[in-house]
């Protein structure tokens, strides 16, 4: 128990260490750097650049701005903006809300809608094609088809709402599900074919009872795995969201930061999710082990 | 625990975790409060340090300035300062000041206050984008006495005058300013000034706030005092397609930068008001690389220029709404050349035997002209804004059908735009300034300048620049700039596409708003609101 628990604790910082790892060595591969940027065509002279370049330590050698960077990430000072003069937890802090907002809101909509075409798509009813196409709509689409598509068709002829967060959360949830459900469907389809299942028809169960009863309670559990996946997708799908319905989100300020070389900004915001991604990903498989009928009898 | 049960307790959980997310409430209406759509993310707010035109379009109603151009004529106008002398050798700058001013925060405005600002913008820490600049050849200033300002400059500089009109050279509260000395970007976040609005906000990508200053009371002489509006709310519609959608809907009451379409759908639309407004400095523009083949050849870039249909651009990618650019500056600059005028007017046969001249024909048979056995390729690299994308179309298509072969690399932003053009390996590239006074001439074309995106260098038009920007009379000035806009059109360092006409919109409840000589920066203190 213990073992695994550290373990999975060190998987977690390896993964962290990689991602923030991989972010630093991804800006710097970029030529550009912010403050030469702010300042071409300044008529400023070359040596108060190079000092601005000094100061925030942009002249050193790349591997010692490594070492500073792990320094700064391991002492909770994550820098500042070099654009706001905003510490990278305030810029954060500020949009974390709307972020959180519209990925859990996505999310909630996203396992709702998924579980339901799942479940329909696997089963033989007459809706059972609907909900396959609608699945297939939902990965296949990319998001910033539905997105424009929404905000038009529902802006022209409703009005008011495009700073909401409806639509938003409507065109992620809708292309979340897809996963969600897809999953389901062929977890559920290879329950169908256990013995177990076959046992319990043979027992003289009814087919509602057998599919809630035996056949959820197994299939949910890739189901849960997927939607621990799904967290990462969701942060990705906020960016395009957010740029494209105008929220000031986390995913806004990642793709400006990125644009403009704030590189305080994009490290800290990788990190944060790197963080927020596998702390969800290791509280889904406890909740796997929670749920798992077969071991909840142990 | 029954399996439903948990499944449900989870859901519960998420619906509690989106309940606890705080909805902020949107507390701007009409007729005390509008929202002013702005355009750009605007990666910095403070006019001492950074240089984007979003952050005057805000400021320019905090802050005010030494002195303003009237927005009719163009002349020089009493500010912050009620009068100034210049020195006949042209050096020395003697400002009187106002002795009625108060900042927001309660501080008076004096000559101390002034001095603060310029020490603040000549602060290498401040790493001023622009302000600096706009203060040329300046040697020292001093405060003579409590309301008299002096500027003591090493070589002559007519344009300081209207560099001090200029939002960027805004006059902040020096307790406001002594607050941030350690800490200089965050002054932006706290503004202060002494203008006709208050800064209340700034929360990034979010919103700017500011409201009306009670005690505003020393107006340049144009200002319209009749306005009655409160407070502005400053949003971002960086989604150009949304912009007319926010104005009809009432999610905003002024607008800048529709899209040409949406404004001629508004010709037949009572509710909202298209307010075109002309923009004085370069065009939209593409500066010709002559450091870099084939565009290191007068003939190529002239039969470029020629084989472009500018007229058809404008009305397409434009809807009519900009006039056809054909000089380094527009119409409405200072010192304007009206010269230019159907210089390198629309002429294939032109561009063919200019090309043929320099030796260029299709000797393959594969439809692209080439010499030595190198086709005729250029490059264009092509930022996102301004529509330059599709304007890029177009050049493209024309381009080609003479037999040339066209390269696009767009880039996303102005740091990307940098970059691709860091190793001058690029033809084209299109970027421009805003400004009344044609001295963004002398940033773009002196040789030594490292804002000089052509490379050219050549001493003749370096001297017509330089003494251009000291001379002291208009008439003049007049002369030596409009030389060196026919040399730079010679030169053909530059492929001019359109005047800048800004189309801002504005709900028909608003009266009395205008725009400033800059075009760009909205007085907001005439303006009402009707009910």
């Amino acid at each position: 128990m213990w073992r695994s628990l550290i373990q999975y604790l060190l998987q977690g910082v390896f993964t962290i260490w990689l991602a923030l790892t991989l972010a630093f060595i991804g800006l710097r591969l970029l030529s550009g750097s912010a403050i030469s940027a702010q300042l071409q065509g300044s008529g400023l002279p070359p040596s108060v650049i190079e000092e601005r370049l000094n100061a925030v330590g942009y002249n050193q050698p790349i591997h010692l701005q490594y070492v500073t960077y792990i320094g700064e990430i391991l002492s909770g000072n994550w820098g500042q903006s070099l654009y706001s003069g905003q510490t990278v937890w305030e810029a954060i802090s500020t949009r974390l809300d709307d972020t959180l907002e519209l990925a859990l809101g996505s999310l909630f909509l996203a396992i709702i809608l998924g579980l339901m075409l799942g479940l329909l798509a696997a089963l033989t009813t007459p809706l059972q094609n609907l909900a396959r196409f609608i699945i297939d709509l939902s990965l296949g689409i990319p998001i910033y088809v539905t997105a424009t598509l929404l905000l038009f068709i529902v802006a022209v002829h409703i009005g008011g709402i495009q700073r909401g967060l409806l639509l938003p959360v409507i065109t992620l949830g809708f292309h979340t599900s897809g996963a969600i459900a897809r999953v389901l469907e062929s977890s559920l389809e290879q329950t169908k074919q256990s013995n177990f299942i076959r046992t319990a028809y043979a027992k003289g169960l009814s087919s509602p009872q057998v599919i809630q009863r035996h056949m959820l309670r197994l299939a949910i559990l890739p189901v849960v795995s997927v939607i621990g996946l799904q967290a990462g997708i969701l942060f990705s799908g906020t960016v395009i969201t957010e740029t494209i319905f105008g929220r000031a989100g986390l995913g806004l300020l990642l793709l400006d930061a990125t644009l403009e070389r704030d590189y305080p900004i994009v490290q800290g915001i990788v990190t944060l999710v790197a963080i927020i991604y596998i702390v969800i990903n290791r509280l889904i498989d406890i909740l796997i082990l929670w749920l798992d009928p077969r071991r909840s009898a142990l | 625990m029954h399996h439903t049960v948990k499944l449900m307790l989870i859901l519960s959980l998420l619906i509690v975790l989106v309940g606890c997310t705080t909805e902020t409430t949107d507390d701007c209406t009409a007729p005390d409060c509008i929202v002013y759509g702005l355009t750009l993310n605007v990666s910095g707010i403070d006019p001492h340090i950074n240089r984007s035109t979003e952050l005057g379009i805000v400021l320019r109603n905090v802050y005010d300035t030494l002195v303003y151009r009237h927005p009719d004529t163009n002349e020089f106008v009493s500010g912050l300062a009620l009068s100034w002398d210049i020195s006949d050798d042209g050096l020395t700058y003697d400002f009187t000041l106002r002795q009625d001013v108060t900042f927001h925060d309660g501080t008076l405005f004096n000559a101390d206050a002034v001095a603060t600002n310029f020490a603040r913008i000549f602060n290498d820490d401040v790493a001023s984008q622009r302000s600096r600049f706009l203060l040329g050849p300046i040697q020292s200033y001093q405060v003579v006495d409590d309301f008299t300002f002096r500027i003591q400059l090493s070589q002559p500089f007519t344009p300081l005058l209207d560099s001090l009109s200029q939002v960027y050279l805004g006059i902040a509260s020096p307790i406001a300013l002594a607050e941030f000395e350690d800490d200089q970007l965050r002054y932006q976040f706290h503004q202060v000034g002494t203008g006709p609005f208050k800064f209340v906000e700034y929360l990034p990508e979010e919103h700017i706030i500011i409201e009306r200053n009670p005690d505003y009371a020393w107006q340049p002489e144009f200002y319209d005092t009749q306005g009655t509006l409160q407070r502005i709310e400053f949003r971002f519609f960086r989604d150009a397609s949304t912009r007319l959608l926010a104005l009809e809907n009432g999610d905003a009451q002024i607008m800048g930068e529709l899209l040409p379409n949406d404004a001629q759908a508004l010709a037949s639309n009572p509710d909202i008001d298209l307010v075109p407004v002309e923009i004085p400095g370069q065009p939209l523009q593409f500066y010709f690389n002559t450091q870099q083949a084939p565009t290191d050849d007068l003939a190529v870039r002239q039969a470029l220029i020629y084989a472009i249909n500018r007229a058809a651009i404008v009305d397409a990618v434009y809807g009519g709404f900009s006039p056809v650019a054909w000089g380094p500056v527009s119409q409405p600059t200072d010192f304007y050349n009206r010269g230019v005028v159907d210089v390198y007017a629309y002429n294939l046969d032109q561009a063919r035997s200019l090309l043929a001249q320099a030796g260029y024909e299709d000797t393959n048979g594969d439809a692209i002209l080439d010499r030595d056995g190198e086709p005729l390729a250029i490059t264009v690299v092509q930022p996102p804004w301004g529509f330059v994308p599709e304007v890029v179309q177009f050049l493209q298509d024309q381009w080609r059908s003479l037999g040339i072969d066209v390269t696009v690399e767009p880039v996303p932003g102005y740091v990307a735009l940098l970059e691709a053009t860091a190793d001058g390996d690029y033809n084209l590239v299109s970027f421009d300034q805003p400004g009344l006074d044609p001295y963004i001439l002398n940033l773009a074309y002196l040789s030594e300048s490292d804002d000089n995106w052509t490379g050219y260098e050549n001493s003749d038009l370096d001297a017509l620049l330089i003494q251009a920007a000291q001379e002291a009379d208009a008439e003049e000035r007049r002369l030596l700039y409009g030389r060196a806009q026919g040399v730079i059109l010679e030169q053909a360092l530059i492929m001019p596409i359109r005047d800048y006409v800004n189309l801002n919109a504005a709900s028909s409840t608003i009266t009395g708003l205008e725009f400033d000589s800059y075009g760009w920066f909205p007085l907001l203190y005439g303006v009402s609101v009707e009910n």
